[in-house]
């Protein structure tokens, strides 16, 4: 919008100020409806998040006790809220690189022209646009005690257990399952990276005598930076906020081994019904993923150098 | 003027459409439920057509929630959306009039003589009473019996399901086979589940509490940890699993499965047997029993939200919902008994071979409530899954348990301020 609207009215030219406000107005009116709705559903609620968490908010209750930060207070002494978090960290720690690699390999794979290019793009895209409930209802199956997962370690003589019913498996198998869904997403933004490195310059070093590591390391890698800090982002944000497949598989068992932070924010505004503790926990949440992004910020820089 | 008319057209479409969602036809009484099986959906809408038919000029609108039931109706209650009569498990009735959304129905029973409150079964109209009033009234039950295979035990040389606790054990063991002589276990004892309904019973005989008289946390007592300590020896010792270990769904599922012998569960677990295992051969006998008999029993009701537009329409639905005629037509059902005793004594109860084992644990059973919050029930949840997944020690966990809850300071209610106000502890 605001590229096409300061096209035209651009400071040069004055005469055309009616038009621009009319068009202006236009534009304005055919966002209204996206506008109403993401400030209803989404910008309102995020701010209003912050008044929550000072409250003792119930929405039985007409009432709301303002708290001061007893709310947060109290999530310092809440054992669950740790476990939590630390389930939440061990999950981004996790997936975030994983995901990231295998949707590099994934997108340098099919960059390739290898035969069937098209069916293993699609193939590894269908995950990304397949709905979560039907991916985790899938992979309850491959997980159970008899289902294929274990077939298959069957065949090398490895009886395995059910996997999303031990609270020593269950977190990581989530983890495979979203590193497998997400990586193929990320794969198409890579492969968009890929493909905006011109192919001039693996040309001239190739004429200069560069090994394909070298081509590699000196041109892929640095013209990927910006669609990496993007992935990564993406992928961090994505991770803090993992909730569908917990809710589906696990419920945040066995004995809270898969509870994390989005689930325990869920359960403490609509099983426990203190909205404003379960707002003092997303703020926090907030919190981390912005400290994070932040500081992976510094770390992978978006310009490409 | 023309270019606006079709914005203005938009709007009014938009804001016809917006209207529609949320507002049904004034008229008629909204009615929710849970669909506990097909001849439950189909009993419900019968009950609706006989309804209408005796009561021109008050139909129904039934609005039925297919998951995730109470996550639903507690947002609707709170958001004053509800329908006019919901169904509910008596679980709920402590929370619910604690947080103040329902009905009280007294006044309503009082004017209405022909609706004969004293023909239900007392204890399960009492499960919807707080404080001297009512908030509901039963629909249907179940209490917990134990399920057994009759060819298993016949193999197994054992002619009556297990008495007591020491039977039961045993039994276990003597069911505990390897049917195709490959080296491994394939058919156990029992398969316990790790839900605390489950556990309750053997708790309750072994003279313990999960909550005292006072609503104070009791699990931590010697008389709870010794019988979770029970169930979880015959774990330990091979002849029980948890349904999990078999790669079953549920514990009724291990047992239609055929890969266990005896399993725990209600009334709705026959119907279940039926359609997914119609060949698993299956009858029911009463909980074996510790220092006592004991079991469990579900109820399930309908109730009035507070905020009801039309409360005595709301009325007309309700006791027709939980009258005699109305009951005539539940008793049909497969998941539950009829909570009136005149419909239990019309329908032969007594001489159902597998309903009637439901109707005598009745004598011992206590209902399945609680007033304490849902955030230490799944607290003691995860630490029944720690015991029974994971073989943790039970009397540290326990302990460990209670720390945790009782650290949290709001041990009953969900509201602070409200700990002091704590009357009404366990059932009877």
């Amino acid at each position: 919008m605001s590229e096409a609207m300061s096209r035209k009215a651009g400071p040069g030219r004055p005469a055309d100020m009616p038009e621009r406000h009319r068009e202006a107005w236009a534009a304005f009116f055919f966002l209204s409806p996206g506008l109403v709705v993401l400030s209803l559903f989404v910008f309102g609620p995020l701010v209003f998040i912050f008044v929550v968490a000072f409250f003792d908010w119930n929405l039985f209750r007409p009432e709301q006790h303002f708290l001061g930060v007893a709310n947060f207070v109290e999530l310092t002494g809440d054992e669950l809220f740790f476990t939590a978090l630390r389930n939440t960290t061990v999950y981004v720690l996790g997936v975030v690189p994983a995901q990231t690699l295998l949707a590099l390999l994934l997108a340098l794979a099919v960059n390739q022209n290898i035969p069937a290019r098209g069916f293993f793009r699609a193939a590894f895209y269908i995950p990304a646009i397949t709905s979560s409930v039907v991916t985790s209802i899938i992979f309850l199956w491959i997980y159970s005690k008899p289902g294929l997962l274990n077939y298959v370690l069957s065949q090398f003589g490895i009886v395995g257990p059910d996997w999303i019913g031990s609270p020593k498996y269950a977190l990581g198998a989530i983890m495979a399952l979203n590193v497998w869904s997400t990586s193929g997403y990320f794969m198409v933004a890579f492969l968009a990276g890929l493909q905006s490195i011109p192919a001039s310059l693996y040309e001239a070093a190739r004429i200069d005598g560069a090994s394909p590591w070298a081509r590699f390391r000196h041109i892929t890698v640095p013209g990927l930076k910006p669609t990496l800090f993007f992935v990564v982002t993406l992928g961090i944000i994505g991770s803090f906020q993992v909730f569908d497949q917990i809710y589906m598989m696990s419920a945040g068992g066995p004995v809270n081994a898969t509870t994390t932070l989005s689930y325990f924010i869920y359960n403490s505004a609509f099983r426990y019904f203190r909205f404003g503790y379960a707002a003092a926990a997303a703020v926090v949440l907030f919190a981390v993923i912005l400290l994070v992004t932040r500081m992976q910020r510094k770390i992978v820089r978006p310009e490409a150098p | 003027m023309s270019r606006i008319m079709p914005l203005r057209a938009t709007l009014v479409f938009i804001a016809a459409f917006l209207f529609g969602c949320g507002r049904p036809d004034s008229d008629s009484i909204r009615l929710t439920g849970w669909i506990a099986s097909p001849i439950e959906e189909n009993l419900t809408r019968t009950f609706i057509d006989t309804f209408e038919q005796r009561h021109p000029g008050l139909p129904v609108r039934y609005e039925p929630i297919t998951a995730n039931y109470m996550d639903k109706l507690l947002l609707m209650l709170a958001t004053g959306t509800a329908p006019d009569v919901v169904m509910i498990e008596a679980f709920w009735i402590p929370l619910l009039v604690e947080y103040d959304v329902l009905l009280p129905l007294d006044g309503f029973l009082a004017r209405d003589p022909g609706f004969f409150p004293d023909d239900f079964e007392p204890m399960l109209l009492d499960a919807f009473r707080s404080n001297g009033a009512l908030y509901g009234l039963p629909k249907d039950y179940s209490t917990l019996a134990l399920y057994f295979n009759p060819a298993m035990f016949d193999e197994a040389g054992l002619a009556e399901p297990p008495r007591t606790w020491e039977e039961f054990a045993e039994y276990a063991r003597r069911l505990t086979r390897d049917t195709d002589g490959d080296g491994s276990v394939d058919q156990y004892g029992y398969s316990h589940a790790e839900d605390l309904e489950y556990s309750l019973p053997f708790v309750w005989q072994n003279r313990g509490e999960y909550l005292d008289a006072q609503g104070r946390a009791a699990f931590g007592e010697p008389a709870f940890a010794e019988a979770l300590g029970f169930l979880q020896r015959m774990k330990t010792d091979g002849i029980a699993v948890m349904p999990s270990d078999v790669g079953a769904a549920w514990n009724m599922d291990a047992f239609g499965r055929r890969r266990v012998a005896m399993a725990i569960s209600g009334l709705w677990a026959a119907n279940f047997l039926n359609e997914t295992h119609a060949g698993t051969p299956y009858r029911t006998a009463l909980l074996p029993a510790g220092k006592k008999a004991a079991s469990v029993a579900f109820v399930a009701g309908y109730a009035v939200p507070k905020r009801t537009r039309n409360p005595d329409r709301a009325w007309q639905l309700l006791r027709y919902l939980t009258g005699r005629e109305g009951g005539r037509i539940w008793v049909k059902s497969d998941v539950g008994l009829p909570a009136r005793r005149s419909i239990a004594l019309e329908s032969k109860i007594e001489r159902d071979p597998l309903k009637r084992v439901f109707l005598q644990s009745l004598d011992h059973a206590r209902i399945w409530q609680f007033r304490v919050n849902q955030r230490v029930l799944d607290e003691t949840q995860s630490a029944l899954q720690a015991i029974f997944l994971t073989g943790a020690a039970v009397q540290p966990t326990l302990d460990d348990l209670k720390r945790r809850v009782e650290r949290g300071g709001r041990f009953h209610a969900d509201v602070r301020g409200h700990e002091s106000q704590s009357r009404s502890g366990p059932p009877r």
